[in-house]
């Protein structure tokens, strides 16, 4: 729900904006407590941390002891209320957390994989369009979908649905990995040390930039980052992010943010950062897939052009359009801005729509119909008043009938096309006055 | 870059977007009034998630816009509204041959200064076909267009062209090779 609509729902309410970098900064003693434990943990987002226990496992003597000891090391940093899950995968392991959480924080040791995965609930794999097609198939737990075979769902539900399958049959994301090419970790270093938060949000933006830059050019995108840190005494910290996504330029320069703060706030980096790395840690086999004829070099440049001119002119300015099922020309276009998933279509395009006006559309459609004078001879349209001048019409084609929204009191409408010497002209004539709807241009 | 004249109606949008079309990578236009519709150039095969419509009304920022889209893109339609300097559109021309950039600038009124444009292409005159006092539809029209400019020797040409809507413009005859030159007497 936007803000906004709370509001309206509620005037009283209380609304505070979420500050992902200050809850970095509160997460990042939980962090080190379990990292003293365990080295090389993976953040997902500041309150969600994986961390291997292959290791650990042996030398603490058994899950069980491990866990108690994590347990014990977060309360020490942060309070009782840690949920903890542990499983073979990622994925398992997140529900297992998240079965924790649900139990009021005891921890859940998976120890058959498989039987825990099946009686899960289809919804956990994370997508509500997926899983409400699949309850609705008559699927509800990840045990069904597993069973159905692998290249029926990914014919019906593509990657989404064949990534749900992986998830659903207890495999993880990286069962295709491949080699991280070498010399692709970007480093900055800085003469003047980085004190202040304002310095380092900069420095993440330029190095996430350069890093993506680097890795579009060999068609692959990152699924874990690590960010490396040196402080002006020489002092090198690490830390892992991981993402279920691969990482866009946005997202990584946020991470880094995140755990540039965590370090300056908890006093991790006395004296400044002198030196800031980032590399990737695990990158996916699929990247981003380019089309035939595109390059990963204009590629970028027409992000680029395009951010500039979405600078320039506004968000809501620069759009792309998709076709949406309608009667007139306007209607059957769905914009949206640049950049964002288009949002869900009211109107199917394929659907049948009597009335509609046949192809071609005009090319200019005016974003509200114009007033426009026609004349009438004995009902037959005979000029149209084009600029300063009266045209005759040559020839014209229609009415088709559009019957308006009549409960809403909106009236039918004819739509004719008009032909000129000057053109072709899609109007509307509603109670009538005649409107412009459209130019053949 | 190609300069289109002529009042809407002469099917001057539909035949810069064509020439386009072929271009690989994203089609950005610039769109003044806001009228520019989509539908029509998804009819003529440009893929809907490779075009971008930037809105900009506004003169005064109108080149800066135009400028950065024609550095970061390889295909740039641009309406161009009234009251940009002609000392703007020179720097815009040379920044297009620079990235060589295709664009086509459609001016809603008036003219694009000379020299700017290796092609002209002025509409004459448009006929559809298909329609009768009441029947039909439009089906396609044959518009004439006198082309002058660097891109045709400097020596101006009249071409008929044929349009018929799902597909993309073409060139049907070449009508008259030069027009007749005015009789000094």
């Amino acid at each position: 729900m936007l803000r906004r609509q709370a509001e309206a729902v509620c005037p009283t309410i209380d609304t505070s904006t979420q500050d992902r970098g200050a809850e970095a900064g509160a997460f990042e003693p939980v962090a080190v407590a379990i990292e003293s434990l365990v080295p090389r943990v993976e953040m997902v987002h500041p309150g969600l941390v994986f961390v291997p226990i292959a290791g650990a496992v042996r030398y603490y003597g058994g899950e069980a002891a491990l866990v108690a000891q994590v347990v014990a090391a977060v309360e020490g940093a942060a309070g009782p209320g840690a949920a903890i899950g542990v499983a073979q995968g990622p994925f398992a392991a997140r529900q297992a957390a998240a079965l924790a959480e649900a139990g009021h924080g005891n921890p859940c040791i998976v120890t058959d994989e498989a039987a825990f995965l099946a009686s899960l609930d289809v919804a956990a794999i994370g997508s509500d369009d997926l899983a409400s097609t699949f309850r609705w198939l008559g699927i509800t737990t990840l045990g069904e979908l597993a069973g159905l075979p692998r290249a029926a769902v990914a014919s019906r539900f593509g990657a989404l649905g064949l990534e749900a399958h992986r998830h659903a049959s207890g495999e993880e994301r990286d069962t295709h990995p491949r080699p991280v090419p070498e010399d692709l970790a970007v480093e900055e270093k800085y003469e003047e040390p980085l004190v202040n938060l304002e310095q380092a949000g900069f420095a993440a933006r330029s190095l996430a930039h350069q890093l993506l830059d680097r890795m579009r050019t060999e068609g692959i995108a990152p699924h874990r980052i690590e960010v490396e840190g040196e402080s002006l005494g020489g002092k090198v910290l690490s830390r892992v992010w991981r993402s279920t996504d691969p990482f866009d330029e946005a997202n990584l320069a946020e991470r880094i943010r995140w755990q540039l703060r965590a370090w300056v706030e908890s006093g991790g980096i006395p004296g400044g950062l002198q030196r800031l790395r980032v590399l990737p840690a695990d990158v996916s086999g699929e990247g981003r897939q380019l089309g035939l004829t595109e390059d990963p070099v204009s590629e970028a440049e027409a992000t680029r052009a395009l951010i500039r001119a979405q600078a320039l002119v506004g968000p809501d300015a620069v759009l792309q359009a998709r076709p949406q099922g309608g009667r007139d020309p306007r209607e059957r276009v769905q914009w949206f801005r640049w950049g964002e998933t288009p949002p869900t279509r009211s109107r199917d395009p394929s659907a049948p729509w009597p009335g509609r006006l046949p192809a071609p559309s005009p090319s200019l459609v005016p974003p509200e119909p114009r007033p426009v004078g026609v004349e009438w001879e004995d009902g037959l349209p005979a000029r149209i008043r084009l600029r300063s001048r009266w045209e005759p019409i040559l020839s014209w084609a229609g009415p088709w009938r559009r019957m308006g929204r009549w409960w809403d009191g909106e009236s039918a409408a004819d739509r004719y096309q008009l032909v000129t010497s000057a053109g072709a002209f899609l109007c509307e004539v509603r109670g009538g006055e005649a409107f412009l709807v459209g130019i053949y241009d | 870059m190609i300069g289109l004249v002529g009042a809407p109606g002469f099917g001057l949008t539909r035949l810069g977007l064509g020439l386009l079309r072929g271009q690989p990578g994203w089609v950005a236009c610039v769109d003044v009034r806001g009228w520019l519709s989509p539908m029509a150039l998804w009819e003529m095969g440009i893929a809907t998630e490779r075009l971008v419509v930037v809105r900009c009304a506004d003169p005064r920022r109108w080149p800066q816009v135009t400028a950065a889209l024609v550095e970061g893109m390889q295909a740039v339609y641009a309406e161009m509204p009234s009251g940009v300097s002609a000392s703007m559109m020179r720097r815009l021309g040379a920044l297009a041959r620079a990235r060589s950039t295709s664009v086509v600038l459609h001016p809603l009124e008036g003219e694009i200064p000379a020299g700017i444009t290796h092609l002209r292409l002025e509409a004459q005159e448009v006929v559809w076909e298909g329609t009768e006092r009441g029947r039909g539809r439009l089906r396609e029209r044959r518009f004439t267009l006198a082309a002058s400019g660097k891109g045709v020797g400097g020596i101006r040409h009249i071409f008929e062209v044929e349009d018929d809507g799902t597909d993309a413009v073409r060139v049907v005859s070449r009508l008259a090779a030069t027009l007749p030159r005015r009789a000094v007497g």
